[in-house]
């Protein structure tokens, strides 16, 4: 019951009922022109019968070697369109690209408070890689769980042993 | 080479880097010192000097910035790190065509510089050039044959027909742009995705989609590997459309439904498709019923599979609601079934999720009227309530929700009296509160389920308010609002992250011109970048028009910022869109680019900014003067783009379940812009008068040197402009007059009534019902009269003392009438209309602005009429014999002893009116409101009494601030003394 699309950018005269949620960043335009230029086909949009928009994926691919990932850069649904299993169907568009793009594995990094998200992201096939110290920005700042799923290029699904320490947030890559 | 001599370029890299490293750290005096540590040992290396300047522009020092490179652009750099250096200079300071020129000069040193090249192209990208773009590609291509710049050329060739407005024109760049595609086709050397991409939008944009077609069918196809996986069906489903081939399309449409069952756009076009079909095809088979058949098995494999998607279920209601409205409603029954009954089905499979209103709102007009009781009593009857009526849990809640938004949007609740509207606001914030335990354990980042209830219920109660006219005695508009936002305080404290409680509290807020209370939730809504044009209709030009300027100053303020930075925002992606391969999008980002600029809110904004700025605390002409220097006005021309200009305001945001027909129409945003527009007109013409004035009083001053010394040529040449200016003020005079004669329609009329989630109503309708721009008008007159006399030869002789005597006379009666309008401002208005904003505060707002504009006009005339008087003085001392002024003199300086006298009474008025509601206030606050009924089931009356102190502390701020403003323009006119 939702037509999913790639973004464009008069979505962005819109998606007020996504990102006035509090915790949906609206970033500045050339934030969203950037991933609309870099990967477009990682930018998708989920719209209700009524051309409400009810939620939106951005990501990317990168890294080098075996490191080669798709990566989740934000994913959100409005409250009113929330436990429909729209997280999941955005999420598989992004899996399914990054298969085709014969990537390793898919990271995303969630706030350790996020308990909603990481029983989703669970659900999904992503186990905690490892924790990021003071990841987010705040008052107080928050760690991150940095959250993995191997694709099936990963044969022996090397990109998913967690790590048994925490990093900081100058050490990732 | 003569930047660099000699010295290693690791060394010098060496030395730079501390500046850039300040430079990043935003320490741009600690950058200037290293960059002349660096110039001591070497005096002329480039990058330095470039360094320099560009820290001496951010701090403001842009003259000093400009000579220093400029000194530097005429040794011709080349070097990377000095053309950077200048790019990211003057991209600061707003002048991308001086980067192109900048690497053109370098190219020409080195024309087989392969980066030097690319970066030219990217300058050329920057500007929009795409004639140069395209040369450059190819020179490229030719030095280096890589495919991607030859599409480069490709694209600026799409790019030019993009923007070509001759067909002709835009036809020949297509085709060429498909020449240069095809003859690499041809030579097998398509290597990318991108470069397909951009193949099929080339056919695209000429129509080809048979060409398009076939390139789907080919070799090609075989490239596109990163899209998702519907992508090419979908684009030969499109091309199926575009080709009228509706067999094919609806085809395509049906395999997509059964691989993806709950995309809903498939839903759609398979149903447009099919129905085409039907129009075209009736020899065989009706299409119609194969749909229905196909639609209808959709329904029952989900039903029996039990899967999540919720489109098959919705699938023959499309179907239905097309046939509805292509008038074929008599087939429905047969095609579709009973249509209550796949709306009962689907409420009760998802009614007890939030969004199961919004599934199927489009669907309702199809329910038959004599069905709606029946079908409402279903609906209820899946609310499992306990004994006392209120629902039992979360999903309840929702199923309780969904059929009173139902009630609403079918329209169940039309007739209610404004008594009946406030009885059931009343149970639903009831509910609220006996079913807010049920959401305990919730997140604060969830919003709860009962916030509808609260909507509901300020829906109803806002209703009530509107209908009762004061009618009623039973109700008390003013203390049943205040109840209302008192309602919606306690409901955002419990859900923080609603932002639709937010919303609607801050329209309750401006409702009763409490600006300053709306500020403090529409701080919480953390509102950013895009979010202040689309939401622009928020919380700005309210503030301004209650006077609340510090509020509309910041708003203003990060406004501008946002849509200074979008060209620079814009520039870098549609780069990195040619170095991405990701063609195909740049036309969307130059239409989003130009579709921001030609923002209404933009430009309103501009033009009250800058007025706000003129008006509210200048207090002496020389200051005015000042101010206005700083400012970009040209009186000649208007750069505003009227015929492109674009309301952005996301008006669908705000949550509403009305009937369908009392919906905001686009007819009624379109008629709002219209007027919104026609107020900018005004607006702009006023500031150019400003302009066009003070140019005026300033002309004579140069005219005064230049005849001083008679040798000076200039002299005739300030003859010259003086005579323009003079000219260019009585046109805008006149043109104000016409612009103001065009609003007849919205003068004196009262503003359409919009429903609660539309626009405020157009600030033009009370801005034109008032005299402020005859006044305007008149004293223009007035300037140009007086200019005009002491340049005749006849000199001021020639005055005619009429004109400033009717002046007089409509400017003394505005004063009383906003005297009056001053009485009637109480501590808490006491005239309270859903949707329109108090009325007194915005007439004293603009009496304000307007003083404000006739002080800057009568300066002017005081500047022109001050070397008059001193001169007529001093000859008359020689002569010895008694003085006698021209006419014009003593008359002026009447004028202003008499307007400055009615000043001061408006001014103690404004000021004695500001002390007793601010003691009002006081009072009020220290006897706890106990004269005001403002609890609720739901808040106490410390809550009430928040809200009111919030309210009427606005209401002291907004009139401390009117009160300043008139005292400066008290100031500011009794200085214009002769």
């Amino acid at each position: 019951m939702t037509t999913l699309r790639p973004f464009r950018c008069e979505d962005m005269f819109h998606f007020n009922n996504v990102n006035l949620d509090p915790l949906t960043e609206t970033y500045g335009l050339s934030f969203y022109l950037q991933y609309l230029a870099h990967w477009p086909e990682y930018f998708q949009v989920a719209e209700s019968p009524s051309g409400v928009i009810m939620g939106y994926i951005m990501g990317k691919a990168e890294g080098h070697g075996d490191n080669w990932h798709g990566h989740v850069t934000a994913l959100t649904v409005a409250p009113e369109y929330r436990r429909l299993g729209l997280a999941k169907q955005l999420m598989a568009i992004l899996e399914d690209i990054s298969e085709k793009k014969r990537c390793y594995f898919v990271d995303l990094f969630v706030r350790v408070s996020n308990l909603v998200a990481i029983t989703m992201y669970k659900k999904l096939g992503y186990i905690v890689y490892r924790t990021v110290l003071q990841y987010y920005s705040g008052d107080p700042d928050e760690d991150a769980y940095d959250m993995r799923k191997a694709l099936s290029r990963d044969v022996h699904q090397k990109s998913v042993v967690p790590l048994t320490h925490p990093v900081r947030p100058e050490d990732i890559e | 080479m003569a930047g660099r001599a000699h010295v290693d370029d690791s060394v010098i890299e060496r030395r730079l880097r501390p500046i850039y490293e300040w430079l990043d750290t935003g320490n741009n005096k600690k950058a200037v010192q290293e960059a002349d540590k660096v110039l001591r040992k070497q005096s002329t290396l480039h990058c330095a000097r470039v360094l320099k300047g560009l820290a001496l522009l951010r701090m403001s020092r842009r003259e000093e910035c400009e000579n220093l490179i400029s000194a530097v652009i005429k040794e011709g750099p080349t070097d990377e790190a000095t053309l950077q250096a200048l790019t990211i200079c003057f991209r600061e300071m707003h002048q991308p065509d001086q980067i192109c020129k900048v690497y053109e000069m370098a190219v020409k040193t080195e024309p087989s510089n392969e980066e030097l090249l690319s970066h030219l192209f990217m300058a050329y990208v920057r500007v929009g050039d795409y004639k140069n773009q395209q040369h450059t590609a190819m020179k490229l291509y030719k030095l280096k044959p890589k495919n991607p710049y030859y599409f480069w050329a490709v694209m600026s060739h799409v790019m030019q027909a993009h923007k070509s407005g001759d067909p002709k024109g835009k036809e020949v760049s297509l085709l060429l742009a498909e020449r240069m595609v095809n003859n690499f086709i041809k030579d097998g050397k398509i290597e990318a995705e991108a470069e397909v991409m951009t193949f099929l939008h080339i056919l695209e944009t000429q129509g080809k989609y048979g060409e398009a077609l076939g390139v789907l069918d080919g070799p090609l196809a075989e490239k596109v590997v990163h899209q998702p996986q519907n992508f090419l069906a979908l684009k030969r489903g499109s091309y199926h459309s575009k080709l009228s081939q509706w067999e094919a399309a609806s085809s395509v449409y049906k395999n997509l439904i059964l691989e993806e069952p709950d995309n809903w756009q498939h839903y759609v076009e398979y149903i447009r498709t099919m129905m085409k079909l039907r129009e075209t095809d009736r020899g065989r088979e009706d299409p119609l019923v194969a749909a229905a058949a196909f639609l209808s098995d959709m329904k029952q494999k989900a039903e029996s599979e039990k899967t999540k998607n919720r489109g098959p279920f919705l699938g023959l209601l499309q179907l239905a609601l097309v046939l509805h409205q292509q008038g074929m409603s008599e087939r429905i029954s047969e095609l579709c079934g009973d249509l209550v009954e796949i709306l009962h089905l689907y409420i009760q499979g998802y009614g007890d999720k939030m969004c199961c209103y919004g599934d199927i709102v489009n669907f309702l007009p199809l329910v038959p009227k004599d069905q709606i009781s029946l079908f409402l009593k279903q609906i209820k009857e899946l609310v499992q309530l306990n004994e006392e009526g209120t629902p039992v849990n979360v999903e309840a809640v929702y199923r309780n929700l969904c059929w009173l938004q139902l009630r609403r949007a079918l329209g169940e609740q039309e007739t209610l009296t404004p008594l009946q509207h406030m009885e059931f606001s009343d149970s639903l914030v009831k509910l609220y509160k006996q079913t807010l335990h049920l959401s305990s354990h919730m997140a604060d980042t969830d919003i709860r389920p009962g916030d509808a209830y609260l909507i509901l219920a300020t829906h109803s109660y806002l209703k009530a308010v509107s209908k009762c006219d004061g009618a009623t005695t039973d109700i008390n508009p003013k203390h049943l609002i205040l109840k209302v936002a008192a309602i919606l305080e306690h409901g955002i404290e419990i859900s923080k992250a609603n932002f639709q409680l937010k919303l609607l509290l801050i329209k309750v807020y401006n409702i009763l011109g409490a600006t300053d209370a709306s500020q403090t939730v529409y701080e919480k809504c953390d509102l950013k970048h895009i979010q202040l044009d689309t939401l622009g209709h928020v919380l700005a030009l309210q503030a301004l028009d209650s006077a609340n300027y510090a509020t509309a100053a910041d708003i203003f303020s990060s406004t501008l910022k946002f849509f200074m930075a979008n060209y620079k925002d814009t520039s870098d992606p549609l780069i990195s869109s040619y170095k991405y391969g990701s063609l195909t999008r740049i036309p969307e980002f130059v239409e989003f680019r130009e579709r921001l600029n030609n923002s209404l809110h933009f430009a309103t904004v501009t033009a009250e900014q800058m007025l706000m700025e003129l008006t509210s605390d200048i207090s002496s002409h020389s200051h005015m003067v000042e101010t206005l220097q700083q400012m970009d006005i040209d009186p000649a021309t208007d750069k505003t783009n009227w015929e492109e200009l674009r309301n952005n305001w996301d008006l669908r945001v705000m949550n509403t379940w009305e009937p369908l027909s009392r919906c905001l129409q686009e007819s009624d945003i379109k008629a709002s812009t219209v007027a919104d527009i026609s107020m900018l007109k005004l607006r702009n013409v006023t500031l150019r008068l400003v302009g066009a004035a003070s140019r005026l009083g300033h002309s004579k001053v140069s005219n005064d040197q230049a005849s001083a010394n008679k040798e000076n040529s200039a002299c005739v040449n300030g003859e010259a402009t003086s005579s323009a200016d003079a000219t260019l003020l009585a046109d805008l005079t006149a043109r104000l007059e016409e612009e103001f004669e065009d609003c007849t329609r919205h003068r004196n009329c009262k503003s359409p009534q919009l429903p609660l989630q539309g626009p405020d109503p157009s600030r033009i309708y009370l801005y034109t019902s008032g005299s402020y721009i005859p006044l305007l008008v008149r004293h223009a007159r007035v300037l140009q009269r007086i200019h005009k006399c002491s340049h005749e030869p006849a000199g001021v002789e020639s005055w005619s003392s009429e004109i400033i005597k009717e002046t007089r006379e409509e400017i003394e009666e505005m004063i009383r009438s906003h005297m009056q309008h001053l009485d009637t401002l109480q501590t808490i208005t006491p005239k309270i209309m859903p949707g329109v904003n108090p009325p007194a505060l915005t007439q004293l707002h603009h009496l304000a602005q307007t003083l404000g504009i006739i002080a800057i006009l009568l300066g002017c005339c005081f500047t022109i009429l001050k070397p008059i008087k001193a001169s007529v003085s001093k000859r008359n001392k020689k002569r010895k014999e008694p003085v006698i002024m021209p006419e014009v003199i003593p008359q002026f300086s009447s004028y202003i002893t008499s307007l400055t006298a009615h000043l001061q009474k408006l001014d103690k008025a404004t000021s004695d009116k500001y002390k007793s509601i601010k003691s009002t206030t006081e009072e009020n606050i220290q006897k706890g409101y106990s004269s005001v009924d403002i609890s609720s089931t739901l808040t106490s009356h410390i809550e009430g009494k928040a809200v009111c102190e919030k309210v009427e502390q606005s209401f002291v701020k907004s009139l401390d601030r009117l009160s300043y403003s008139i005292g400066s323009k008290l100031k500011y006119i009794s200085s214009l003394k002769l």
